[in-house]
């Protein structure tokens, strides 16, 4: 288990002023941003950069992590509390593919948090509510006020395969409570939630009511998860098309034949049309994945020759060389 | 022993798009805003057909959110903030190709 510290993640110290979190921010976000960054765990960096920006950067945010991690070391110095482990909002059931990027709902966990502690205090010492613009407060101070839960946004990676056929994926959800006397803590829900067959890189997928709870009587936010694929071992998938490459061999190319190819709907047999070159692209309609229009699958053809490693084939190659000869670097003058 | 919520997901599509003031809320950002990133051209939205109002799908709630976050995080105005998405995407896209060839 990890507590996560923002404050080295950043790069900062502690007292560290909102400019001095800007500036360490945009440093960072130049070093590790997945597009342009070469260092080789750049998109886990940026997410952890990204995550602690977003709580460190919001004054209230902070003072409610800053609690937190307070309270941590106040009760019994090394032990964080459950949940704050390297996963700490989701962890998907199921073996690896229920990783999800959980930045923003990390976000709007310590806004609610803070929310709640004021609400708290509000009830306790009427105190006023206020300072929350636009939020849609109502009541006067000492009084309960009706908030909407905020809503959550976070990434759930998943598998073509999972899009192809859905999949009901358990989410542990973990999000910062307060307890009687106000502090906070984290607890622990899971959802089951059927990924509808079908869904794109990018799909973003609305959970109504899972977000965080409303206040007062208000209604709860919703949670919204995008919809990432984990890299796949043979194919790429752009929308609904996949493409894969389909190793033949020269004279398949050369003469067309009837190959094998995997599919996701299972193997199926391709015609390879005669004179087929190098990086030529075959569409299988359909065959992609699941929708209204169902995705195609693209193939694209990678010409394997076998090595010249017997005497047969030395031979083979050679009576080529004498019926067919060509040369291929014509158009270099040489 | 843990509770376990069954819950229904809803795509983010045609059929259930997300409205002007969800998508707003989303960006922390006021309706007014997310208006000129559609004027501009920044973001896809499409008229519903009942109460005629701009509605939104995931790409363009992704880029909505995306261009918020970089006018937020590197103070940059919102046509900057638009290129840097344009350019970011294209990036991951060439990159897909280029894994392709690979």
């Amino acid at each position: 288990m990890e507590f996560k510290d923002y404050y080295k993640i950043l790069e900062v110290s502690r007292n560290a002023t909102q400019d001095d979190i800007r500036k360490a921010y945009r440093k960072l976000a130049r070093k590790y941003h997945p597009d342009v960054s070469k260092e080789p765990d750049a998109e886990k960096r940026m997410r952890d950069v990204n995550e602690a920006n977003d709580v460190l950067r919001d004054a209230e945010k902070r003072a409610e992590y800053d609690a937190l991690a307070a309270g941590i070391s106040a009760g019994g110095g090394q032990v964080p509390p459950a949940g704050w482990d390297r996963d700490f909002e989701f962890s998907g059931a199921g073996g690896g593919a229920g990783d999800v990027d959980f930045n923003d709902f990390l976000n709007g966990m310590f806004k609610q948090a803070a929310r709640k502690r004021q609400g708290f205090a509000a009830g306790q010492g009427g105190a006023q509510a206020g300072g929350h613009p636009g939020q849609g407060f109502a009541g006067a101070p000492g009084q309960t006020f009706k908030m909407r839960g905020e809503d959550h946004h976070a990434e759930i990676e998943i598998s073509l395969e999972d899009s192809f056929s859905g999949v009901t994926r358990e989410l542990s959800l973990r999000s910062v409570q307060l307890d009687e006397q106000g502090r906070p803590y984290m607890g622990t829900r899971t959802l089951s939630v059927k990924i509808p067959t079908g869904v794109k890189e990018g799909q973003m997928i609305r959970l109504a009511g899972q977000g965080m709870p409303g206040e007062g009587g208000g209604e709860p936010g919703d949670l919204f998860l995008t919809v990432r694929f984990a890299a796949h071992a043979l194919y790429k998938a752009d929308g609904r098309d996949l493409s894969m490459h389909l190793p033949v061999a020269p004279w398949e190319a050369a003469l067309g034949g009837q190959v094998h190819a995997p599919t996701l709907q299972g193997v199926v047999q391709v015609n390879i049309p005669p004179g087929s070159k190098q990086g030529g692209k075959l569409r299988l309609r359909g065959k992609g994945l699941p929708g209204d229009p169902a995705g195609d699958l693209y193939l694209i053809l990678d010409i394997v020759w076998p090595p010249a490693d017997n005497e047969a084939t030395r031979a083979a190659y050679q009576q080529l060389a004498t019926a067919a000869p060509f040369n291929p670097r014509r158009h270099l003058g040489v | 022993m843990n509770k376990v919520t069954i819950c229904t997901a809803q795509l983010v599509d045609h059929n259930a798009p997300v409205t002007l003031e969800e998508l707003a809320r989303f960006c922390e950002q006021q309706t007014d805003w997310v208006l000129s990133l559609v004027e501009q051209g920044v973001v896809a939205a499409s008229k519903s057909s009942s109460a005629g109002q701009w509605v939104f799908t995931s790409v363009s709630v992704s880029r909505a959110r995306h261009v918020a976050r970089l006018q937020r995080d590197f103070e940059v105005n919102l046509d900057a903030a638009a290129l840097m998405v344009d350019l970011m995407e294209e990036v991951r896209h060439l990159r897909g190709r280029l894994s392709l060839l690979k």
